[in-house]
C-alpha cells in the first residue's frame, strides 16, 4: 500500500518543520535551472508551478523518510528537494515496472475505454512526466475508472497508485475465462465496447459474490433466470446497508482467494 | 501563503544598494540616480511586475538595463529615470508577448539597437512597432535571434523603407537634375 502523504500544512511553521520563506531559495535555484539561468524573471504561472514542484518533492522526502525529522535536525528546503527528486525518480522506475507487468498478457476484454487508458495513455506519461520542474502533474486523464482510486494523489504517486491497483484488478479478473468477462459485460451493455465507461472489475465481483452466494463455479459469471429469482429471494428482507455488508465480505471472501489486498476490495464497496 | 509578497521584500534589501553602486559606471556618460529616483524605480519594476504577471527571484534585469542602456545617445541625465522605468516596462511586456522564449540579453540587445537606430530614443515606437513585429515573428516560430543574439534582426521585420545609400542617391537625382 501506498504511504500515507505528508500534507503542505504539516510542512510549514509553526506546527510544522519550515517557514515558507524558507522554500524561496530553493525555488529560486529551480528558476534558474528552469531558464538555463537566461531570464531573471518568470510568469506567476511558472512560479506557481515551480514552487509546487519544490512542495511535492520535499513531501516526497519527508513521506518516504523513515525517522521522524524534527525542526533541528532539518535539512534546508534545497537538500529536501534534492531528496524528494531522487525519490520522485525511484517512484516512476518503480512505476514503470508495474507498467511492463501490466501490458504482459494484456487484454482489454474489448472496452476501448480500459485498453486505451492502458496502451495510449499510460506510455504518454512516462514519455512526457517532468520530474524535475512539474512532478505534481502526471499529464494524463486516466479516464479508466478504478474499482476504488485515491482522486487527492497527483504526480507520480497518481500513476504509481493507479498501476498498483489496475495490476491487482487485472490479476483478479484473470481468474475468470476472457469469454466469461466479455460475456457479463454484454449483457450489461449490449455496445459495451464503445460505451461502457465503468470499471470491469466492479460488475465482475459484484457477480463473482452472487455466484458465491448461489453456489455455482466462480469462472461462471453467468446468471439463469431462474438463477436471478432465488437470487432475488435471498435478498428479500435484508436493507442496502445489509446486502453491501455480505457482497463486502463475499469480497474480501474472494481476495483472499484470489491473491488481491482485501483492503483494496472492502473499499469497493 | 504569499510568495510574491516574500519575494520583493527579500529583494529589495539588496536592491537599492545595486542600482546605486550603477552610478559608479554610468556618471562617465552623465548619467546618475539619486535614491529617491532609485527608490521609484524599484516600485515602477514592482508595478510592472504585478502588471504583466511575473516574477523575479534573482538580482533583476533593473542593473542589467542601466548598463546597457547608458551610452545611447538618446539618453540624457535629466530623462534618465523616466526612460528606464519605461523601458523596463516595455521590457517585460517583451517577455510575455514572446512567451518566454527569448532570453534577458537577446531582448536588450534587440532593444537598444533599435533604441539608438529607427526608433531614435522613441520608447513608443520601440514598444508598439518594433518590439510588436518582432514578438509576432517570435509567436509565428521565428528564431533566428538565437544565433544572432537579437542583433540586426529587425530590418527583416520593418515594414517601412528606411533612407540608405541607394535611395539617398536616388533622393539627390530628384531634386537637383
Amino acid at each position: 500500500m501506498m504511504k500515507n502523504r505528508i500534507k503542505v500544512q504539516d510542512i510549514f511553521a509553526p506546527e510544522g518543520f519550515l517557514s515558507a520563506d524558507a522554500l524561496l531559495p530553493a525555488v529560486a535555484s529551480l528558476s534558474d535551472r528552469y531558464t538555463s539561468r537566461e531570464s531573471s524573471s518568470v510568469t506567476y504561472e511558472t512560479a506557481n508551478m515551480l514552487m509546487e514542484a519544490v512542495l511535492y518533492c520535499i513531501q516526497e522526502c519527508l513521506g518516504e523518510s523513515e525517522h521522524v525529522m524534527t525542526s533541528d535536525a532539518m535539512p534546508e528546503p534545497l537538500v529536501l528537494y534534492e531528496k524528494g527528486y531522487e525519490a520522485v525518480l525511484a517512484k516512476v522506475k518503480s512505476a514503470n515496472a508495474l507498467y511492463e507487468e501490466l501490458i504482459k498478457d494484456f487484454t482489454d476484454y474489448g472496452c476501448r475505454n480500459y485498453g486505451d487508458t492502458v496502451l495510449k495513455g499510460m506510455p504518454a506519461f512516462f514519455l512526457k512526466y517532468d520530474a524535475r520542474f512539474c512532478p505534481q502533474d502526471h499529464i494524463i486523464t486516466l479516464d479508466y475508472p478504478l474499482l476504488a482510486g485515491d482522486l487527492e494523489l497527483c504526480g507520480v504517486d497518481q500513476i504509481h497508485d493507479y498501476l498498483h491497483k489496475l495490476l491487482m484488478e487485472k490479476r483478479f479478473l484473470g481468474h475468470f475465462d476472457k469469454a466469461a468477462v466479455s460475456g457479463l459485460l454484454s449483457e450489461l451493455c449490449p455496445e459495451y465496447g464503445e460505451l461502457y465507461l465503468d470499471n470491469i472489475c466492479r460488475p465482475v465481483l459484484s457477480r463473482a459474490a452472487e455466484c458465491l452466494i448461489l453456489d455455482k463455479p466462480l469462472t461462471d459469471l453467468r446468471l439463469s433466470n431462474e438463477e436471478k429469482r432465488e437470487l432475488q429471494e435471498y435478498f428479500t428482507g435484508m436493507d442496502r446497508e445489509k446486502i453491501r455488508d455480505q457482497k463486502r465480505a463475499l469480497a474480501v471472501l474472494l481476495a483472499k482467494k484470489t491473491g488481491v489486498e482485501e483492503e483494496y476490495f472492502r473499499a469497493a464497496f | 501563503m504569499d510568495i510574491y509578497a516574500l519575494i520583493w521584500k527579500e529583494k529589495e534589501k539588496k536592491e537599492l544598494g545595486t542600482l546605486l553602486a550603477c552610478n559608479e559606471k554610468t556618471q562617465r556618460f552623465g548619467l546618475c540616480l539619486t535614491e529617491e529616483q532609485a527608490r521609484e524605480l524599484v516600485i515602477c519594476r514592482n508595478n510592472s511586475l504585478k502588471k504583466y504577471q511575473r516574477v523575479e527571484f534573482g538580482s533583476g534585469i533593473l542593473d542589467k538595463l542601466i548598463y546597457v542602456f547608458c551610452d545611447s545617445p538618446y539618453i540624457d541625465g535629466g530623462s534618465y529615470a523616466e526612460t528606464l522605468e519605461k523601458l523596463q516596462d516595455v521590457f517585460y511586456a517583451f517577455k510575455n508577448e514572446t512567451q518566454d522564449k527569448v532570453t534577458d540579453d537577446e531582448i536588450l540587445n534587440f532593444m537598444k539597437e533599435q533604441f539608438d537606430s529607427v526608433c531614435c530614443g522613441d520608447i513608443e515606437y520601440l514598444g508598439g512597432t518594433c518590439l510588436e513585429r518582432f514578438s509576432r515573428a517570435v509567436r509565428d516560430g521565428y528564431r533566428g535571434y538565437e544565433k544572432s543574439q537579437g542583433m540586426g534582426e529587425y530590418e527583416q521585420f520593418s515594414e517601412e523603407e528606411r533612407w540608405d545609400a541607394d535611395l539617398y542617391h536616388e533622393v539627390l537625382a530628384e531634386l537637383f537634375w
